[in-house]
């Protein structure tokens, strides 16, 4: 690593540092060999020094020699009564509002569009293997982020239908209106995130449940194996 | 012998300024007095010499402060190389510079303020000695570019390091010590040159 005496461009600068003792003692050392074997750097630094004994006697003769309208005291006073004041409104202020709350609506927001997008992607995995053969099953899986609130919410009510119809074909003993309820909820759950969550990360989120979820495993607690479905 | 070095020891060293900063943001005032007591004056006559003015620099001097106080949370002693004191001397530059842009742009009123505070100067007899040498020294300082001025009343004023003079300005450390080189050489001929006008 290059010292800092090396890094210094003229003689005046290395002079100078050396002068008010801002060199590392390595490089002071280098500089006391360069003095002693140089004549014309040791007057160099001569008249620095005498320069630098007249500015310095100069602002301390001038500095002496003020008799302020306010003395030094006073001043000082100012100073005291300025913390004073400060540490008093400091004292005072009230405590600095929670800044979390902001963050905990996030959380809600997102767990709220993950809770939806669980939902949706069973209900559509459902309503896919349920009716296999129908076009009449919006596809939710093109429209699904374009589509407009109102149009979601026809789906799910499609969706609904589709899923109490094919609850009665399985003769399964699933709460139709139950299942409505849930699905008015999450569809509820889903508006109020949609306005939070950015909808390709969402996207994003529901390609990843569907492609990590084996299907069979959501379908597991009841038993929907292909074969029964068909 | 013995009972000299037992008293060295048992000496409490002072408090370091950083020290006094953790305690004066815990509500401790007296350590805020502390660190008043420690720079007021060396801010003071910084000031006075770069502000040219004995009410600027009092406006200036509590504007500091103020400004310090305000931002105690903020100061680091990493962050702020040369520690607090450095700190609060690039405030008051700050500070000064600030003022001293706004009086740029109003050059004929700084004029017109030089006059009237020329004019405010006392003239009692038993003092015109020191206030001819204060008005030399005035107009030596003031012959200076603003960039070397301030690095020579920061580093006679101040007592920071040239590197910390450099970090604080902005500007390389060859470039603060030919500041340095420069406003020394002028103010000893401005001096010189003084003396030599002197009937």
């Amino acid at each position: 690593m290059k010292s800092l005496l090396h890094t210094l461009q003229s003689n005046e600068s290395v002079l100078l540092m050396y002068l008010f003792n801002e060199l590392p003692a390595e490089d002071r050392a280098e500089v006391e060999a360069m003095l002693s074997t140089d004549a014309g750097l040791r007057k160099e630094l001569e008249q620095l020094a005498v320069m630098h004994d007249a500015v310095d006697g100069m602002l301390q003769s001038a500095d002496e020699s003020i008799k302020s309208a306010r003395s030094d005291a006073a001043v000082r006073r100012q100073v005291y009564k300025t913390i004073d004041q400060w540490n008093a409104r400091q004292v005072l202020a009230p405590e600095p509002v929670p800044v979390r709350q902001r963050s905990r609506l996030w959380l809600v927001a997102y767990s709220s569009g993950i809770a939806a997008a669980l939902l949706l992607g069973y209900v559509f995995y459902w309503g896919l293997k349920s009716d296999s053969g129908s076009s009449s099953m919006p596809s939710i899986a093109t429209n699904q982020w374009s589509i407009q609130n109102e149009e979601l919410a026809n789906s799910f009510d499609t969706e609904a239908q589709e899923t109490d119809r094919a609850a009665a074909d399985m003769h399964l003993a699933v709460d139709s209106d139950l299942l409505r309820r849930s699905l008015d909820v999450s569809e509820e759950m889903l508006t109020d995130s949609l306005k939070h969550v950015d909808l390709a990360a969402a996207e994003r989120e529901i390609g990843a449940v569907i492609q990590l979820s084996d299907l069979r495993t959501i379908g597991g607690d009841v038993d929907f194996s292909n074969d029964l479905i068909q | 012998m013995h009972l000299q070095v037992a008293q060295d020891v048992s000496t409490p060293l002072p408090a370091t300024d950083e020290q006094l900063v953790d305690r004066l943001r815990q509500g401790d005032t007296s350590a805020g007095r502390e660190l008043a007591d420690r720079h007021c004056q060396a801010l003071l006559r910084y000031l006075h010499r770069l502000s040219g003015n004995e009410h600027a620099a009092e406006e200036l001097h509590q504007q500091t402060w103020l400004s310090v106080l305000e931002h105690i949370e903020k100061f680091s002693p990493s962050s702020s190389g040369g520690g607090f004191k450095s700190w609060l001397f690039r405030i008051a530059t700050n500070k000064a510079n600030d003022t001293w842009r706004s009086r740029s742009r109003e050059k004929v009123a700084k004029e017109g303020l030089r006059l009237v505070t020329d004019e405010e100067l006392p003239a009692a007899d038993h003092r015109l000695e020191s206030l001819d040498n204060e008005a030399k020294l005035k107009r030596a300082i003031d012959s200076l570019p603003e960039n070397q001025k301030q690095v020579v009343l920061l580093r006679y004023y101040s007592n920071m390091k040239f590197v910390d003079i450099a970090s604080m300005l902005g500007c390389p450390l060859n470039t603060a010590l030919g500041r340095m080189h420069k406003a020394m050489q002028k103010l000893k001929q401005v001096m010189e040159s003084e003396v030599r006008s002197q009937p």
